[in-house]
C-alpha cells in the first residue's frame, strides 16, 4: 500500500519547513568531503613530490599553508554541517511524533480498542526513533558516501586516468561481496529472530505465570522445552553472528586487493613514465595520493552497506507510522450542533450494533431513560451491557437505529458537547501520574483546591486521601499506590466536580473491600439523586431501587419493568434473583 | 562483569586464547603492508643500483601483497567464527543458568524483581553480554594491537617521527574520550525525557475513554508537546556534540600529518628519511585513526554489556529462602488434612504482617469458605499453603506433617489451586487441560469442563477441545478464562481443591450451578470469595480482617454473632437463614 516512493515523498513533506537548512547542510557536506579528499592530494602531489634533488625547505611553505587552510575550512564546514543537519532532522522527528500523538487523540475509540495499545505505543515511540536512525541518519550516510565515491573518482581521474581505471575495474568486487554478505546475514538473522520469538513466548509465559507453573509442577517440562529452544537459538545465533561479522573483513579484503593492485601498478607506472631520475619524486608523490585513495576507497561502500539494514527497518517503521496517521478520524465536529441538556433524557430506538458485520452484539434495543429516573442494566457477562454504554457515549456509532439525547439524534451532536452533559464512571478506572489534586481537577480545569476537596468529600474519598503520605499532594499513578476501589472513588470525585445531568455508571464486580464498597455505594446514591442515570448493575439493592430494569441476554432485551413487575412475571429475572 | 566472564568463559579459555592469537596474526599481516610498499619505493623504484628487472620485482611484491590480503581474510574468518561460537555458547550457558536459577527461587525473592524485568534479563541482557563477548574477541583485541603495533613500526622506521605518531594517538584518544565522558550524563537525561514521552502516550492510550469523556484532547496535546520539546532539545544537543568528533579528528589528523611532513622535510635535507618512509608513516597513521574510531563503537557496546552484567548478577545473587525435606509421599492417616498453627507472615521485613497468628484446621471432605476484604490475607493464606512463601512464624501442617518436610513438588501434587488471576498458556484447550494432568483422557477433560460450566462455550467455538488459545488468552472473555482454569484444576484431580476468588467474572446463575456441581464432588474444597453468596453454604467459614482470623463458623452462626460478616452480608443483600 505504501510504496517506498510514496513514503519518501511524504517524508519530504515533513522536511519541507526545514529545507533551507538541509540544503545548506548538504552543500557543507559536499565541501567537507572535498576538503577531506583534497588534502591527501596536496600531500602526495605537491609535498612528497618535492622530496628529490634540489629540495629546499622554503618550497614547503606554500603547499603546507594551502593544505592547512583547506583542513581548517573543512573542519568548519564539517561542524556546521553536523549542527544544521542534526537540528533539522530532530525537528522533523519531533513533527512526526507530534503527528502520531495528535492522531491518537483524534482517533475513534473503536480503532484504539481494535489495536493493541503496546503496538500503538511502539509506533509513537520506537518507530519514530527508528525513522531517525535509519532514514535520516542513513540518508546522510548514503549521501555522503555517494559524494565521497564520486569525488574520489574525479580526483583520481584528474591525477592519472589509467591508475584510476584499475580502481574502477575492481570496484564491483567489493560491491558484490557486500551484497552477498548482507543477503546471507539477513537470512540467518531471520532464522535467529524466529527462534528468539519462540523463546520470548516461552519465557514470558513461564516467568509471568510462575505460580501456576509451581502449582502444577510444570518446572521440569518447561526446563526441557527451554533447553531445547536455547540449543536451537545457539546454533542459529552462531550462524547469524558469524555471517554478520563477515561484513567488515570481507570489505577489508576487497580493499586490500585494490590496494595491492594500485600499489603495484602505480609504481610500475612510475618506472614506465619516468624519462629521467628527476621525474621520480613527482610520480611517486602521485602514487602516494593514489595509495591514500585506495586505502579509503571502500569506506563509503562499507558505510552504505551498514546502513541498508537500518534503512529497511526504518521503512517498515515509517509504514507503520503512516498507517496510524492515515487512520480515519472521528467525526468532524464542525458540522455538528452544540446541545443544551436540561431534562437529561435518552431515547434509544431500535438500535442494532456489530463490531464485525457478521456478529451482531446488540439486536433491536429500545428503551427510554427519562428525566431523573434510574435505569438498571442487568444480564450475564457478554450480553452487551458495556457495548450499549459505548454507544450512549458515542465511542462507537450504531449500525442502525438511533439514539436521541434531549430529542436530538446524537449523530448530529458534537461528541464534546454530548460528553459535557453525560458523566461516566467505568470499572476500569484511569488515573494519570500526578497529584491526587490534579487527578480530580482533571474533570474541570481551573477549579480551586477547595472545590476539589468538596468534591472529594462528597465522593467519600476525602478520608482515605488524607491518609496518603502527602494527602492531596501525593503523586499517584494508574499502576500503583491505590487499590481499585480507591481509584474508583477518585473517579467519582471527578464527577462530583462537574455534576453532569446524566450519569452512566458501571458497578464494580469484585476486588473491592466491603468498606470501600459501601463508600462507593453511598457516593453513587448521592450522585444519582435528581439525575438521570443508567447503571450496569450487579448489586441487588441498586437493581431493586431502579425505576426501570432492563434485562439483557445475548444482545437482546428479554424483559423490562421494575422489580415487582419482573418478579411477578416469573421469567428470567425471577430465576436470576432467586439464584441468590 | 569480570566475574561473569570468568565464570562462563573459563570453559572456553582455549578458544579465547586462540581467537586472540588469530587477531594478532591478522593485524600483523596488515602492519606488514606499508613495509612492503616502502621496500617497493625505496629499494626498487628509487634504487639506482637495483640489479635486475624492476617491473618483475614490483609484480612479485604485488603478489606478496595479495597473498597477505588472502592470509588476512582467512585468519579473520577463523577468528570471527571462534568469536561467534564462544559468544553464543557463553550466552546459551548463561541463559540456561538464569532460567534454572529463577525456577529455584521462592516468591519472596522473585517479588524483589518484577517479572517484566526478569524477562528482559533472560532475553535482552544475555544478548547484550553475548554481543559484548563477540565484539571483545573481534574488535577490542584488534584496536590496541593495531595502535601499539603501528606505533612500534613507526619507531622502527624513524624513532623521532615515532614520537609524533604517539602524540597523535594520545591526543585522539583524549579527544574521543573527552567527548564521550561529556555525553554520558546527557544520554541518561535523554532516557528520562524519552520515558516521560512514553508515559504520556501510554496514559492517553489507556485512558482514551476518559480523555474523550472530559474533552481533554487539547490539554493532553499540550502536555505531550511540552515533553517532546524537552526531548528534542536534549537529543539535538547530544547529536551536535557527537557530530563534532568527525571534523575534529580530521583537523587533528591533518595537522599532525602536515607537521610530520614539515619535520620530514628537515630530515630529508640531511638524508635521514626516504619517500618510502613517509609513505609508511602516512599508512600507519590512517590505520591508527581507523582503529581508534572503531573503538568508540566498542565503548558504547561495552557500557551496555556492563549494565546488563550487573542486572544478570543481581538475579544470580538471589538465594532461595526455601529449604525442602525428604518426605516424598503424603499419607493420610488423620481426618484433619490441613492445620495452621499460630501462623504469621510478612511479605518483607518492612511490610505489615499479612497474616497474624492464624490457627485453624480443615478436615478431609470439608468445604471451607474464606471471606474478607482486600488486604485481609485471604490470598496470602493460599500462597502459604502452596508454599509459594514460607511462614514467618508458626507452622502449617498438611496430612499431619509440616509442609517444609516434604520434598519439592510433593505438596503441590496434592493441591489443585485455581489462582485469582486466570492463567492459560498458548496452545489448544486440550493441551491446557493436560497441564493439569499430562495424558488426561478426553473423557476426563470433558467431564471437568462440564463441572466447570465450560462445556457450552467450548462446544460453541466449533473446534471443541482443539480450539487454540492465543497468548494471554486474548480470545477468551474473563469468565471463560476463569471457567477453564477451574476445569484444569479439576483435571488434576488432587485431593484438595482451592478456588481463590476464581469465579468473580461469572454471573450469579452460572456460579450457582458451578457451586452445585462442585459440592457433588465431595472433595476437600477451599473457596475464597468477596461475595458472601459464594461461600455461605460451606461447612465452615473463616472470616479474615487485616491479617487476623476473627471468627470461624457456619453462615448462620456468623450472621448472628460476627459483626463484620453481618456487615458484608447486609451490604450484599443477603439475609440470615433465607437460603440455607
Amino acid at each position: 500500500m505504501y510504496s517506498v516512493k510514496i513514503m519518501l515523498k511524504r517524508i519530504l513533506k515533513y522536511a519541507k519547513p526545514y529545507r533551507r537548512n538541509i540544503i545548506i547542510a548538504l552543500i557543507f557536506a559536499i565541501l567537507f568531503e572535498c576538503a577531506f579528499l583534497y588534502v591527501p592530494c596536496i600531500m602526495g602531489n605537491e609535498i612528497i613530490a618535492l622530496f628529490g634533488e634540489g629540495f629546499e625547505m622554503s618550497q614547503l611553505t606554500i603547499p603546507l599553508i594551502k593544505a592547512f587552510s583547506i583542513t581548517a575550512a573543512g573542519t568548519v564546514f564539517g561542524i556546521l554541517m553536523g549542527r544544521l543537519l542534526n537540528v533539522s532532522t530532530y525537528l522533523i522527528i519531533r513533527d512526526i511524533r507530534l503527528a502520531t500523538f495528535k492522531k491518537i487523540l483524534s482517533l475513534p475509540v473503536s480503532y484504539l480498542d481494535a489495536h493493541y495499545h503496546g503496538d500503538l505505543l511502539t509506533r509513537v515511540t520506537h518507530d519514530v526513533d527508528q525513522v531517525y536512525d535509519g532514514l535520516i541518519h542513513g540518508f546522510t550516510h548514503i549521501f555522503r558516501g555517494i559524494v565521497a565515491v564520486i569525488l574520489t573518482m574525479i580526483f583520481m581521474f584528474m591525477t592519472k586516468w589509467d591508475i584510476a581505471l584499475v580502481v574502477v575495474v575492481l570496484t564491483p568486487l567489493s560491491a558484490v561481496i557486500a551484497y552477498f554478505v548482507t543477503k546471507l546475514s539477513k537470512k540467518s538473522f531471520a532464522v535467529q529472530a524466529a527462534v528468539n520469538g519462540e523463546m520470548a513466548g516461552l519465557v514470558n509465559e513461564m516467568v509471568t505465570e510462575q505460580k501456576t507453573v509451581i502449582a502444577y509442577s510444570l518446572m521440569k517440562e518447561n526446563t526441557e522445552r527451554f533447553n531445547e529452544i536455547d540449543g536451537r537459538l545457539k546454533t542459529a545465533g552462531v550462524r547469524a553472528q558469524f555471517v554478520s561479522s563477515l561484513a567488515r573483513p570481507t570489505t577489508r579484503f576487497a580493499n586490500a586487493i585494490i590496494y595491492a593492485c594500485v600499489a603495484t601498478y602505480g609504481l610500475i607506472v612510475v618506472i614506465r613514465d619516468a624519462k629521467s631520475v628527476e621525474e621520480y619524486p613527482a610520480l611517486i608523490g602521485m602514487a602516494s595520493t593514489f595509495l591514500f585513495y585506495a586505502s579509503q576507497y571502500t569506506r563509503p561502500f562499507n558505510e552504505i552497506a551498514e546502513v541498508t539494514t537500518e534503512l529497511a527497518n526504518s521503512f517498515a517503521s515509517l509504514r507503520r507510522i503512516f498507517e496510524l496517521i492515515d487512520a480515519e478520524d472521528m467525526v468532524k465536529e464542525d458540522t455538528l450542533k452544540e446541545i443544551e441538556v436540561n431534562k437529561g433524557e435518552y431515547e434509544i430506538n431500535h438500535i442494532n450494533f456489530a463490531y464485525q458485520p457478521e456478529r451482531m452484539i446488540l439486536k433491536d434495543i429500545s428503551f427510554k431513560a427519562l428525566q431523573n429516573k434510574r435505569v438498571a442494566l442487568v444480564g450475564p457477562t457478554g450480553c452487551g451491557k458495556t457495548t450499549l454504554i459505548n454507544l450512549l457515549m458515542r465511542y462507537y456509532d450504531v449500525s442502525s437505529g438511533e439514539i436521541k439525547l434531549e430529542g436530538e439524534n446524537i449523530n448530529h451532536i458534537k461528541p464534546s458537547s454530548l460528553r459535557k452533559s453525560v458523566g461516566m464512571v467505568l470499572q476500569d478506572t484511569w488515573l494519570f501520574k500526578g497529584t491526587v489534586l490534579d487527578n480530580i481537577r482533571y474533570a474541570k480545569d481551573g477549579s480551586s483546591d477547595d472545590e476539589v476537596m468538596t468534591a472529594a468529600i462528597a465522593a467519600n474519598a476525602h478520608d482515605f486521601i488524607m491518609k496518603l503520605p502527602q494527602g492531596y499532594q501525593t503523586i499517584i499513578d494508574d499502576d500503583e499506590g491505590l487499590s481499585t476501589g480507591q481509584k474508583q472513588l477518585i473517579c467519582i470525585a471527578r464527577l462530583m466536580l462537574v455534576l453532569p445531568k446524566i450519569l452512566i455508571l458501571d458497578e464494580a464486580t469484585s476486588n473491592i473491600d466491603t468498606r470501600t464498597e459501601v463508600n462507593i455505594q453511598k457516593a453513587f446514591n448521592l450522585l444519582m439523586d435528581n439525575r438521570t442515570s443508567i447503571v450496569i448493575a450487579h448489586r441487588l439493592s441498586t437493581i431493586r431501587h431502579a425505576d426501570l430494569i432492563i434485562v439483557m441476554k445475548d444482545g437482546r432485551i428479554i424483559e423490562h419493568g421494575n422489580h415487582d413487575e419482573l418478579i411477578k412475571a416469573h421469567g428470567y429475572y425471577y430465576e436470576l434473583y432467586n439464584a441468590h | 562483569m569480570i566475574k561473569l566472564f570468568k565464570r562462563y568463559l573459563t570453559k572456553y579459555r582455549g578458544f579465547v586464547i586462540l581467537g586472540t592469537i588469530l587477531k594478532a596474526l591478522e593485524v600483523a599481516w596488515e602492519l606488514l603492508v606499508p613495509f612492503i610498499i616502502r621496500y617497493m619505493i625505496d629499494d626498487v623504484v628509487e634504487n639506482p643500483t637495483f640489479v635486475g628487472d624492476k617491473i618483475s620485482e614490483l609484480l612479485k611484491c604485488g603478489g606478496v601483497l595479495i597473498a597477505l590480503a588472502v592470509a588476512g581474510l582467512l585468519t579473520t574468518l577463523c577468528a570471527q567464527y571462534i568469536a561467534a561460537r564462544v559468544a553464543q555458547a557463553f550466552g546459551c550457558d548463561m541463559r540456561n543458568d538464569l532460567y534454572r536459577h529463577i525456577n529455584t527461587l521462592s516468591f519472596k525473592e522473585l517479588d524483589q524483581v518484577s517479572t517484566a524485568s526478569l524477562i528482559t534479563r533472560i532475553q535482552t541482557d544475555t544478548v547484550n553480554m553475548q554481543n559484548g563477548v563477540g565484539m571483545i574477541i573481534r574488535m577490542l583485541m584488534r584496536a590496541p594491537i593495531i595502535i601499539i603495533g603501528a606505533t612500534i613500526m613507526c619507531f622502527i622506521i624513524n624513532w623521532k617521527i615515532g614520537f609524533f605518531i604517539m602524540g597523535f594517538t594520545i591526543l585522539l584518544l583524549i579527544l574521543i574520550y573527552g567527548v564521550m565522558i561529556y555525553l554520558v550524563p546527557l544520554t541518561h537525561r535523554t532516557q528520562v525525557e524519552l520515558d516521560n514521552v512514553t508515559r504520556i502516550s501510554k496514559e492517553n492510550l489507556g485512558g482514551n475513554r476518559v480523555v474523550r469523556a472530559f474533552n481533554k484532547q487539547k490539554y493532553e496535546f499540550i502536555r505531550f508537546v511540552d515533553g517532546q520539546k524537552k526531548l528534542t532539545n536534549i537529543q539535538t544537543r547530544v547529536a551536535i556534540i557527537e557530530s563534532l568528533l568527525n571534523p575534529l579528528t580530521f583537523l587533528l589528523a591533518n595537522a599532525i600529518a602536515l607537521l610530520v611532513m614539515y619535520v620530514s622535510g628537515t630530515f630529508f635535507l640531511v638524508g635521514g628519511i626516504t619517500k618510502g618512509d613517509i609513505q609508511a608513516f602516512l599508512s600507519y597513521f590512517t590505520q591508527i585513526q581507523l582503529a581508534v574510531m572503531a573503538s568508540t563503537i566498542l565503548a558504547t557496546l561495552f557500557a551496555k554489556a556492563y549494565a546488563s552484567s550487573s542486572r544478570v548478577n543481581e538475579v544470580l545473587a538471589l538465594k532461595s529462602s526455601l529449604t525442602y525435606g525428604t518426605v516424598d509421599k503424603v499419607t493420610y492417616n488423620d481426618p484433619t488434612i490441613i492445620s495452621f498453627q499460630n501462623v504469621s507472615f510478612k511479605y518483607n521485613d518492612k511490610a505489615n504482617a499479612a497474616l497474624e497468628n492464624v490457627s485453624f484446621t480443615i478436615k478431609q471432605g470439608e468445604t471451607v469458605g474464606i471471606i474478607g476484604g482486600t488486604g485481609s490475607g485471604k490470598t496470602t493464606l493460599i500462597n502459604l499453603l502452596n508454599r509459594f512463601y514460607d511462614v514467618s512464624s508458626g507452622s502449617i501442617f498438611f496430612a499431619s506433617r509440616d509442609v517444609r518436610d516434604y520434598a519439592p513438588g510433593v505438596l503441590n501434587a496434592e493441591l489443585a489451586t485455581v489462582m485469582q488471576k486466570a492463567v492459560l498458556f498458548n496452545g489448544s484447550i486440550k493441551e491446557n487441560m493436560r497441564r493439569g494432568k499430562s495424558g488426561a483422557s478426553e473423557e476426563e477433560i470433558s467431564q471437568a469442563l462440564k463441572i466447570a460450566q465450560a462445556s457450552d462455550f467450548v462446544a460453541k467455538t466449533g473446534k471443541g477441545l482443539d480450539y487454540e488459545i492465543y497468548q494471554s488468552a486474548k480470545n477468551l472473555s474473563g469468565g471463560q478464562k476463569q471457567r477453564l482454569n477451574i476445569a484444569r484444576a479439576l483435571v488434576k484431580n488432587a485431593p484438595v481443591l482451592i478456588l481463590d476468588d476464581s469465579s468473580s467474572a461469572l454471573d450469579y446463575k452460572t456460579e450457582a450451578n458451578l457451586r452445585h456441581e462442585l459440592r457433588k464432588l465431595d472433595k476437600t474444597t477451599l473457596i475464597i470469595s468477596q461475595r458472601a453468596i459464594s461461600i455461605m453454604d460451606a461447612d465452615k467459614i473463616l472470616v479474615l480482617d487485616k491479617g487476623k482470623l476473627i471468627d470461624v463458623g457456619t453462615h448462620d452462626e456468623l450472621y448472628a454473632r460476627c459483626a463484620l460478616y453481618h456487615e458484608i452480608c447486609v451490604s450484599q443483600d443477603i439475609e440470615g437463614a433465607k437460603h440455607v
